[in-house]
């Protein structure tokens, strides 16, 4: 009977080790810069937003922020990242961001003067790791967008965004309770060997 | 390349529209001053349906009172989908309406007068830059529209109109490819008043001179 709780330590350990491994605070992702183009037809320096989005935090809780710089001569009134956002994937958002389901997050009332920057920053966080969006901004004359054809450059401009896959640790707990599946059955075969014998 | 065909329904809704608002209060003080068909080209230029949308916008005047009264109905057509991103392919829908021009000069919005139809927009922003409602949940679905309206002492001028959502083909815009609504302008009548007023005193101020 000895030998056959061994397995299911060693396994149980590694297990835990894994979990310990894939649990470690990951190292927060640098500053990205995104070129968001005008929807007038005229980009240039001066009249791209620029948004320097981040990630940070560790797994199952980071936080992702974005700052937007506006060197145009608009006030930018709003703000939205996009992906597949849920009350799953959005645990909480900065004052005045709306959580909109299946579509993104939206800060609708916001106001980064001419020549300026957010210099609070627009975040929210997610128990889930990033992957690239796009992003949009409007004024009450014209816009800015990830994919604007008009951008600077003219590839499209993306910033971090959770992603719609399972954290990492919740698919290694997965693959943990199958891998003790098969110990399961042999913990009941060797029941049934240690019964009979005492038969 | 389905074209908006709509200038012709738009027409009519705001003629009932007027009829209706008329008969609320009196049918001889509410007069059509401009009502028409804008297009909110896509980040992309597009400007037919079902990327683009269309804004049927009316202003009526009430003669009694001297009140504007400004309605856009944003309209997102059936079909129109996410272009790129986490949700490709998803249904698009419509958050964000705004108007350009100063809605803190005297008479430009009448505070307090904004309304979000039935989807119940929420006025976000009234300021120098203009008018911003906020559309929640359900949002302005593809092939759903909403109408929102304020009012304003001041007469129309063409000016332009934002809408947004998260996702691409997101923002769409009256310019530079999309067409312009009507919105408060400065008040050229006093202006013009003013103007000629100074220019009549001109020839006694110069008679004044020679005696």
């Amino acid at each position: 009977m000895k030998t056959s709780a061994k397995p299911t330590i060693a396994i149980a350990g590694s297990v835990f080790l894994l979990l310990g491994v894939l649990s470690q605070p990951v190292k927060a992702q640098g500053v990205i810069d995104a070129y968001l183009g005008p929807s007038s037809g005229t980009p240039s320096a001066s009249t791209d937003l620029e948004v320097e989005s981040s990630v940070t935090g560790s797994a199952g809780d980071y936080t992702y922020n974005y700052d937007v710089i506006n060197p145009t001569s608009e006030s930018v009134t709003s703000f939205e990242v996009g992906f597949s956002a849920s009350s799953g994937n959005v645990t909480s958002i900065s004052t005045g961001g709306f959580l909109e389901t299946g579509i993104g997050v939206i800060w609708p009332s916001i106001d980064i003067p001419a020549d300026d920057e957010s210099g609070v920053l627009f975040s929210f966080t997610s128990p889930v790791p990033w992957t690239m969006g796009n992003a949009n901004a409007t004024d009450n004359t014209e816009g800015w967008a990830s994919t604007s054809p008009d951008g600077i450059p003219s590839s499209d401009q993306q910033v971090y965004v959770p992603s719609a896959v399972p954290e990492p640790t919740t698919v290694s707990l997965l693959a943990g309770g199958l891998m003790f599946v098969p110990f399961r059955s042999l913990f009941k075969k060797t029941r049934n060997v240690g019964n009979i014998s005492k038969i | 390349m389905k074209r908006y065909s709509k200038a012709k329904v738009c027409m009519v809704g705001a003629i009932l529209l007027s009829g209706l608002a008329g008969q609320a209060i009196r049918a001889d003080t509410i007069v059509t001053v401009e009502s028409g068909l804008a297009i909110l080209a896509d980040v992309n230029g597009d400007t037919s349906a079902p990327e683009a949308l269309s804004v049927c916008y009316q202003v009526t005047e009430d003669l009694n009172t001297d009140i504007y009264t400004y309605s856009y109905d944003i309209s997102n057509p059936t079909g129109d989908q996410v272009l790129g991103g986490q949700n490709t392919g998803a249904s698009e829908i419509v958050d964000t309406f705004k108007i350009a021009f100063d809605a803190d000069a005297p008479g430009a919005y009448i505070s307090g007068s904004a309304t979000g139809g039935v989807l119940g927009a929420i006025l976000v922003g009234a300021d120098s830059n203009g008018l911003s409602w906020f559309i929640p949940s359900p949002y302005i679905a593809a092939g759903q529209s909403n109408t929102v309206t304020f009012e304003s002492y001041l007469s129309p001028v063409a000016g332009l109109a934002t809408a947004q959502d998260a996702n691409p083909p997101s923002p769409w815009t009256s310019y530079p490819n999309g067409n312009p609504v009507p919105v408060p302008g400065p008040d050229a009548t006093s202006t013009l008043a003013l103007l000629g007023g100074v220019m009549a005193l001109l020839p006694f101020g110069s008679a004044l001179k020679k005696k």
